[in-house]
């Protein structure tokens, strides 16, 4: 069964006259890594919005895990809990996810929502912040801290949960060569087989390194679906 | 006094703000701030000026021993305020108390100096998990925090805002006035903006509704060495010291 299914989504956001999404599908199993690629304004944004249960689709269908998400079950706080914590999603803009009084508060938040004991939360804090080589800056608050920093402390708050699939919006944003390098290595071990992986990247090269499925979409949001050269050539 | 003397409680005093860094020397942010509180209290209910000038005396010893840059700021506002008050109570005067004018002007001198010194050694952040740790609901915690925050990012974002502004600004013309309703509406499209992102971000999280001031936030005593528990333990002991004084000063 796929962990992702959408079956002819489309949206359109309120007020707007043209839909921002047009009948895309797609299955996405676990295991894989999936890079949207595209230009700006085709709606890979809205795509990972749909996919974190925070759009939802104005015709079609998605399910996550064969069952649909829609805006009634995900106004149930129990069902909407337990799909977050299956999904992780990091936003294009960093600013926007971080809204904690320090980086070490900001990664512990999602695991003291999700019930872990306060060992547990502080000793996977120190753990994350040694990961993304934040421990120098841990009680500093995230708007104060550079725009790389931001993103990784972001990044961490998302993965110290341990979420089944992964959303990323543009990662490498903000982030100089060899942040993207060390990212593109810790993303690359990130791929298990029980997780699904899905970021958005403009660059065709970084993305190819790591994605084994490609999601085109252009202007008018038609999809094209491709699998990647060396992912062809390991299954053969 | 010996300098000699002045030094080492200078050195005392900084202990916190060096401790931050080592992490194992430091005053319960909660202790501070209930001393502070109990402190301006105490002023409040002194019949005579004995208390009062007594705790400015120990206040003003405290500020100077801050960098000396700092002390300017630290006075600043207690000054004001008492500049302000006694102002206001002038009438007090000439209908013949001019004792109160002292008594009110000291209390009010002596209470924005308490704030302004808990300020300079509390950061926001400690000071809102103390609020957590007197049992102060979540909810007023979060506001707190999120009030600072957004005054602080919005604030920033309405001074690029207006150096965009300048820069295209090539000479003096009615542009620049429109300009700052521009910055104005601009910024409050902006915190709307931002308010959604947030609660999405939070809701992405695993948010259900309740918020809790982070474990992380509140200290702990057994994160203390020997000497930061000593310190504590000697800090503790002010609150009967004052009070046995304030009522000997009765």
């Amino acid at each position: 069964m796929s962990k992702i299914e959408l079956n002819q989504v489309s949206f359109r956001y309120r007020d707007e006259q043209e839909d921002s999404l047009r009948e895309i599908s797609a299955s996405m199993e676990t295991g894989s890594c999936w890079c949207v690629s595209g230009p700006n304004g085709c709606g890979k944004t809205t795509l990972f919005r749909i996919l974190a249960g925070l759009e939802f689709p104005t015709s079609g269908t998605y399910r996550f895990n064969g069952e649909e998400i829609t805006a009634q079950k995900m106004k149930k706080n129990e069902f909407a809990w337990d799909f977050h914590r299956r999904v992780g999603y990091l936003f294009q803009d960093s600013d926007a996810q971080l809204f904690c009084s320090s980086v070490e508060e900001e990664i512990a938040f999602g695991m003291e929502q999700l019930g872990f004991s306060e060992a547990e939360v502080r000793g996977k804090t120190d753990e994350y912040l040694e990961l993304f080589h934040l421990t120098g800056i841990r009680k500093k608050a995230p708007f104060h801290i550079s725009g790389g920093e931001k993103k990784r402390t972001a990044l961490a708050a998302i993965l110290v949960t341990d979420p089944e699939v992964l959303i990323l919006d543009e990662p490498y944003n903000n982030l100089d060569e060899e942040m993207q390098a060390w990212l593109l290595e810790f993303l690359e071990k990130l791929k298990s087989p029980d997780r699904l992986i899905l970021f958005a990247d403009h660059h065709r090269n970084s993305a190819s390194a790591l994605a084994d499925r490609f999601l085109f979409m252009n202007r008018h949001h038609r999809v094209e679906e491709e699998q990647s050269k060396h992912s062809a050539g390991e299954k053969s | 006094m010996d300098p000699k003397f002045i030094r080492v409680l200078g050195n005392i005093l900084q202990s916190d703000s060096v401790a931050d860094k080592n992490g194992t020397i430091w005053i319960f942010p909660v202790q501070r701030l209930v001393l502070a509180v109990f402190c301006i209290l105490l002023c409040a209910l002194s019949k005579n000026a004995v208390f009062t000038v007594a705790v400015i005396a120990v206040e003003l010893v405290r500020t100077a021993l801050l960098p000396g840059e700092r002390i300017a700021g630290v006075l600043r506002r207690p000054l004001l305020a008492a500049a302000f008050t006694a102002l206001i109570m002038i009438p007090a005067a000439a209908m013949g108390y001019p004792a109160t004018l002292g008594n009110v002007t000291l209390k009010v001198f002596e209470s924005v100096l308490v704030l302004v010194l808990l300020n300079e050694r509390v950061s926001w952040k400690d000071l809102t998990g103390a609020f957590s740790a007197l049992h102060l609901p979540d909810v007023f915690v979060y506001t707190l925090d999120g009030t600072v925050r957004y005054l602080v990012i919005l604030g920033r974002f309405c001074t690029r805002l207006s150096e965009a502004v300048r820069l295209r600004t090539f000479r003096k013309t009615n542009w620049r006035k429109s300009g700052a309703g521009g910055i104005m509406g601009t910024v409050i499209l902006k915190s709307n903006e931002m308010t959604s992102a947030q609660y999405e971000a939070m809701i992405c999280r695993g948010f259900r509704g309740s918020y809790h001031v982070s474990s992380l936030r509140c200290r702990r005593w057994k994160d203390l060495n020997t000497a930061g528990k000593i310190l504590n333990l000697l800090y503790a002991c002010l609150f009967p010291a004052l009070l046995l004084f304030f009522i000997t000063a009765r």
